[in-house]
């Protein structure tokens, strides 16, 4: 049983007397919400409350009186139950005098509201009954609506309210202690927009459903992880950076500066991004502040700029974008500009219930998470870059030597040891071709992940890049009249060599079915003169799981073992099903061809200077 | 006509949060003029102001040079409103802030503080007023378009913690006399210098309860609700 608080003068004690009530004076304070909620904070907190009585007498004191009823009523974070509890409203003045007083007189129309006259409240007070649970949205919630503060703007708001649900969600309570964020949940708008999603009889409400931590864990990719975001400052920053767990605080960094698109970012920030260290982008979309709150077209979002250029920088960054817009057209053009993921910044004018902020939280997880194992692709860029440039340098030895083909030198090396200028092409091509394959396969599309379609994706771009291998030897190994395969350059027959150990047989080969590695272990020893056992374990094993592929076609298991393996041998049939498979392939060949630089060069190195 | 000035660096966005845009747009342009910057060098150059209406200017205004606020320098301000409105006694003068404080409206042609927030809120309606009436209200500023009742039921208010006793109690009329806010409150509700004499010489002559007394009072101030204005007799 509570107690009936008075909120009001002395003179009220004397309204109630013999009536068990304790007065709260009237408070001499700034009428706004910050104060008014820690007025209740302090006063009302931890009662047992039976009924409130608040005197609006004071014309003075009346907005302050109306606002305080409304925030009693919203507070359920702060007070509980004891929102329920009827209130009494009484003054000297007729009730007909307080409809005029804008959102506030709302009040007037909800339930377990009553008004009364000073002399008459003791009568009154006896009959006052409270809201029900079920009552508190149907007699409260749904016959008010509280308009968001007029002096914060749309998006600051949203964002706002945004980075404390996610720190809800995550369970980081990393704003707690941000009066900024705080002084915004106390708003009025705030507190109504909570009410909305509230349900006093299941134990489902945002910040109660669980108690531990839940981290975005990026840690054992040593991935490193840039917030790009006008409003970090908002909360964002703090709460990404409890909840994404990277190895070092170094690791996440935040940018957080207003602009209308890349060039116009300051030189520090385009130098962070540009020197390509980071692997995880997680941009806002709308980077401009208020200039951008009411634009439409998602191409002109200053995000949407930032996005194309990080891509352009190298497209196996990963970026995910934030963004308070929930729009279809909006999602599907980031997504078609690259981005790797969205996650829409929740705000209060959508007011999502909270099984969406669940899922929303998991799906920026799983976007985070997958950006992290993604993030080879970077790397596989850079090192594609650095092969395209080995093949523009091979490129400029043949030209060389072209140049002088009434040296019969120089024609023979052409001739005999150099790759062709179509050779070339093709590697080029080939190599394009599978990186896109990657990209598309890293794309992680919810409804494909881990399944045929994605699985395939891997695995042609593994092939396509095995295809190098073939394009080579189809340069160095010819077949005789008797259908028997020998190394056109010298003329000589293959060597065999043994799968196991990697090591040249005794026996030569007469056949004209060779394998294909048979092939590339005769070239690397014969053409570029390095008898290299491992090489050739490496090679067997790099083919054998491309033929997997191309002649059982049987269903493989995706094996996420794979991503501890470092050595070539230690891979098994399926890892061609993962990027750690395809960049052993791909650093393979890089050191493959690297060995025909080295050999070209050296071979031309009297002639070309 | 002559303007109104309102002075409002608004760095802060507060036109456009409070909804005020119809300060920038021109509806108002025969009315108010809106000023969100002055430079320095232009302090010898502010006698047009000696022809406005009314001046209303934000407490923060800052001095500029060229683009920027110096910051911590707010000559111009001292000097409009010092010199040029002499804290309202040559130009009416409002000085509002975006701090969260009470409205004090000093005398009829000075108001010493008003927070931004009740100030953007009422502003429409003064101008409005201004506009219909050709006449500067700063109480609109204070109370709204309802300034009337409000300011009654302040008078209202006070009468009635100055009655003690019982409601059945009979009120003396020199107890009603001796409340000053009783005469204001009347003189609000009948425009009429004799009205207050008549009321307290039929109290006198036909003593009515603390309750009757409060009813009476009550009445206007319902009339004050529904129409603006006093429509009943006593």
């Amino acid at each position: 049983m509570g107690k009936i608080y008075i909120i009001g003068n002395e003179l009220d004690n004397n309204v109630f007397l013999n009536i068990d009530t304790e007065l709260i004076p009237m408070p001499e304070i700034a009428i706004n919400d910050n104060s008014v909620n820690n007025f209740l904070k302090n006063k009302l907190c931890n009662k047992e409350i039976s009924k409130l009585v608040i005197d609006i007498s004071d014309p003075k004191k009346t907005e302050l009186g109306l606002l305080i009823a409304f925030h009693f009523r919203l507070s359920i974070d702060l007070l509980g139950e004891n929102v329920l509890c009827p209130i009494l409203m009484i003054s000297d003045f007729p009730i007909e005098t307080y409809l005029n007083r804008g959102y506030l007189s709302q009040l007037f129309i909800t339930e377990s509201i009553f008004f009364s006259t000073i002399n008459d409240a003791k009568l009154v007070i006896e009959h006052i009954t409270p809201l029900s649970k079920n009552n508190y949205f149907t007699g409260f919630v749904d016959r008010i609506n509280i308009l968001p503060p007029a002096n914060t703007g749309r998006h600051s708001l949203a964002n706002q309210w945004g980075a404390k649900i996610l720190d809800e969600v995550s369970v980081a309570n990393a704003l707690q202690s941000d009066q900024s964020i705080e002084q915004c949940m106390h708003t009025l708008y705030f507190k109504f927009i909570r009410s909305l999603s509230y349900s006093f009889n299941e134990k489902t409400n945002k910040n109660t459903h669980n108690n531990e931590i839940e981290f975005i864990d990026v840690s054992s990719y040593n991935s490193k992880v840039l917030l790009i975001d006008d409003e970090a400052a908002k909360g964002w920053g703090k709460v990404l950076r409890k909840i994404i767990k990277v190895k070092t605080t170094d690791d996440f960094q935040v940018i957080d500066e207003t602009t209308p698109d890349y060039k116009h970012l300051s030189d520090s920030s385009k130098k962070i991004i540009e020197q390509g260290k980071f692997d995880i982008y997680l941009l806002d979309l709308r980077m401009n502040g208020t200039a951008e709150e009411d634009g439409n077209n998602p191409e002109a979002f200053s995000g949407m700029k930032i996005l194309k250029e990080i891509k352009k920088q190298n497209p196996g960054n990963q970026v995910i974008i934030l963004t308070a817009s929930n729009k279809a057209w909006n999602l599907k053009a980031v997504l078609d500009a690259g981005a790797d993921g969205y996650y829409i910044k929740e705000s209060p004018e959508y007011r999502f219930p909270t099984s969406f902020s669940t899922t929303n939280f998991k799906d920026l997880k799983y976007s985070i998470e997958l950006a992290a194992y993604n993030s080879y692709l970077k790397i596989i860029y850079n090192r594609k870059k650095d092969l395209l440039k080995t093949l523009d340098g091979i490129q400029s030895i043949i030209q060389g030597l072209t140049s002088r083909t009434n040296d019969k030198i120089c024609k023979q090396i052409l001739i005999d040891d150099l790759f062709s200028t179509d050779t070339v092409s093709e590697i080029e091509s080939q190599i394009e071709l599978s990186f896109n394959l990657l990209l598309n396969a890293g794309k992680g599309e919810t409804s494909t992940r881990g399944n045929d379609v994605e699985d395939n994706l891997y695995a042609y771009a593994y092939v396509s890049t095995c295809y190098i291998f073939e394009v080579i030897n189809n340069q160095y190994i010819s077949t005789d009249k008797t259908a028997a395969q020998y190394l056109a350059r010298t003329g000589s027959s293959l060597n065999d060599y043994d799968k196991p150990s990697g090591k040249r047989s005794p026996h030569l080969i007469n056949d004209n079915k060779v394998a294909a590695w048979i092939k590339v272990a005769n070239i690397h020893d014969q053409i570029l003169n390095i008898n290299d056992p491992q090489f050739n374990k490496d090679v067997s094993k790099l083919i054998d799981i491309r033929n997997t592929f191309i002649h059982n076609k049987q269903k493989i298991n995706t094996s996420t073992q794979a991503k501890q393996l470092s050595k070539i041998s230690q891979l098994k049939d399926a890892d061609i099903l993962n990027p750690d498979g395809y960049r052993l392939l791909f650093d393979f060949i890089i050191k493959y061809i690297s060995e025909f630089t080295a050999f070209f060069k050296n071979k031309t190195k009297n002639i070309l200077k | 006509m002559e303007k109104i000035y309102l002075f409002d660096d608004n760095q802060d966005n507060s036109i456009e949060n409070y909804h005020a845009t119809y300060i920038k747009d021109g509806t108002y342009g025969d009315i108010l003029e809106y000023i969100s910057k002055l430079k320095i060098c232009e302090k010898d150059g502010l006698t047009y102001l000696s022809d406005a209406k009314c001046i209303l200017i934000h407490t923060s205004f800052p001095d500029f040079n060229n683009d920027h606020a110096v910051d911590g320098s707010s000559i111009l301000y001292q000097i409009i409103v010092g010199n040029i409105c002499d804290y309202g006694d040559k130009i009416p003068l409002v000085c509002f802030s975006g701090a969260d404080q009470e409205t004090c409206l000093v005398n009829s042609t000075f108001m010493s503080q008003i927070s931004k927030r009740n100030f953007y809120k009422n502003l429409k309606d003064f101008l409005n007023n201004y506009q219909e009436n050709k006449t500067i209200n700063l109480k609109i500023l204070k109370y709204g378009k309802d300034y009337i009742l409000e300011e009654a039921k302040g008078y209202a208010y006070s009468i009635f913690k100055a009655l003690k006793g019982k409601e059945s109690d009979v009120i003396p009329f020199e107890k009603a006399n001796s409340i000053k806010e009783f005469r204001l409150l009347i003189q609000l509700s009948y425009n009429s210098e004799n009205k207050y004499d008549e009321i307290i010489n039929d109290l006198e002559d036909n003593p009515i309860t603390i309750k009757e007394f409060k009813d009476k009072i009550n009445k206007l101030i319902s009339s004050f609700t529904y129409y603006g204005k006093n429509i009943y007799n006593w």
